[in-house]
């Protein structure tokens, strides 16, 4: 079995390739998140993305890479109500949201059309797994506690489907506003989406986190999302379907 | 929006604020599994408001700023956060489902991946160390 992780586009991002002990494939996956990273880093000034925003690109000279990814943060714009935003405070077109989910998705893909069944991607704790791990068993993924990162508060088994997690440790327990002690506190301080593809799962993770307290009901809402919601308080709140991921 | 925690939810997440008297360095470290420690020696905060940068994380730019009142830190709030994205609009919704409420357990179990959110906390870490440091002067 072979996993490795390695830090890139901000994040661990580890591939685990259980039937595999050489490492080409996943070298191959990792140069693949490096060229999406050249492509899409708003932090590097020669990427397709810092030259778009700096008008340096006429729309004919435009990837075709970067048309899907737009195109998937429009559509998602739309259909969550624009409560997930590509564009940043500064106008700039910033479609990292997409981007994150999409390189994961491709990924497992490059490793699907190399021939590998069973495996499971994680790009910053979004994941898509697949088939079995090491021990032949359903890849348990772990919901990891917003009060500790050390500590897990739930185990699915996402069953080929992905996984993505939308948070803030900050928001955790103890928080109170002194401003206004009185205030109930209706945010949520980590939304976890199951879906059939890891894509899917962060687009919604995203933009449900940003409406709060409502955002699991649009989880619920949603056909073949399935969901688990954290409020400051320490409870939960899971969607119907969510107990049959449950490990 | 701006979210406004105490001292108390540092030391919730383990943050640990080491000051060594004898030297010119200060840091904050994310210590998950530590135990929750302040320095009991004398933190020469500064009284005033002080404002980290912006710090650009993959997702979004997290900014944090420090109150220090009497020399100790009143209350850090968050002034930017990659989820104060939120537009005004609502999705319209006619009923809410009742959906099953639990009270979350830390489980000990294994599990060969976990989906978290931690790059936000990194971030709002770096921003706080820069604000601290600006009252430590």
């Amino acid at each position: 079995m072979t996993k490795i992780t390695r830090l890139m586009m901000g994040m661990p991002i580890s591939i685990d390739l259980p039937d595999l002990e050489e490492t080409d494939l996943i070298d191959e996956v990792f140069s693949e998140f490096a060229r999406v990273d050249a492509r899409f880093s708003p932090y590097r000034d020669d990427s397709e993305l810092s030259r778009l925003n700096a008008g340096a690109l006429r729309a004919d000279e435009i990837s075709a890479q970067m048309r899907e990814v737009l195109e998937i943060a429009r559509d998602i714009s739309a259909e969550t109500g624009g409560y997930f935003d590509p564009l940043r405070p500064d106008g700039d077109l910033d479609p990292s949201g997409v981007v994150k989910g999409w390189a994961i998705l491709r990924a497992a893909r490059q490793i699907v059309a190399a021939g590998q069944t069973n495996f499971c991607v994680n790009a910053g704790g979004d994941i898509q797994c697949a088939g079995k791990d090491a021990h032949g068993a359903d890849w348990r993924i772990g919901i990891q506690s917003p009060f500790n990162p050390d500590h897990v508060v739930k185990v699915v088994t996402p069953k080929g489907g992905g996984m993505a997690t939308s948070g803030s440790y900050v928001r955790g327990n103890h928080i109170y506003n002194p401003h206004q002690p009185s205030e109930p506190i209706t945010e949520v301080v980590s939304l976890t989406v199951i879906a059939p593809d890891v894509l899917t799962a962060d687009l919604h993770a995203t933009a449900g986190f940003a409406m709060g307290a409502r955002g699991i009901y649009h989880i619920e809402a949603m056909a073949g999302l399935e969901g688990y919601a954290i409020a400051p308080d320490g409870t939960a709140l899971a969607t119907t379907g969510f107990k049959e991921f449950v490990a | 929006m701006q979210t406004t925690i105490t001292i108390r939810t540092l030391a919730a997440t383990a943050l640990v604020v080491i000051w060594s008297a004898g030297s010119a360095s200060a840091g904050l470290f994310w210590a998950p599994s530590a135990a929750t420690k302040t320095s009991s020696s004398a933190l020469h905060y500064h009284d005033g408001t002080y404002r980290g940068p912006s710090v650009r994380q993959y997702y979004g730019y997290v900014q944090a700023q420090a109150h220090i009142k009497n020399g100790k830190i009143v209350a850090i709030d968050i002034l930017r956060s990659p989820t104060d994205r939120r537009t005004s609009r609502y999705i319209n919704s006619i009923a809410l489902p009742r959906l099953k409420s639990e009270i979350v357990q830390a489980q000990n179990t294994h599990v060969s991946n976990v989906s978290g959110a931690t790059l936000t906390s990194d971030a709002f870490l770096a921003s706080t160390h820069a604000a601290l440091l600006q009252s430590l002067n």
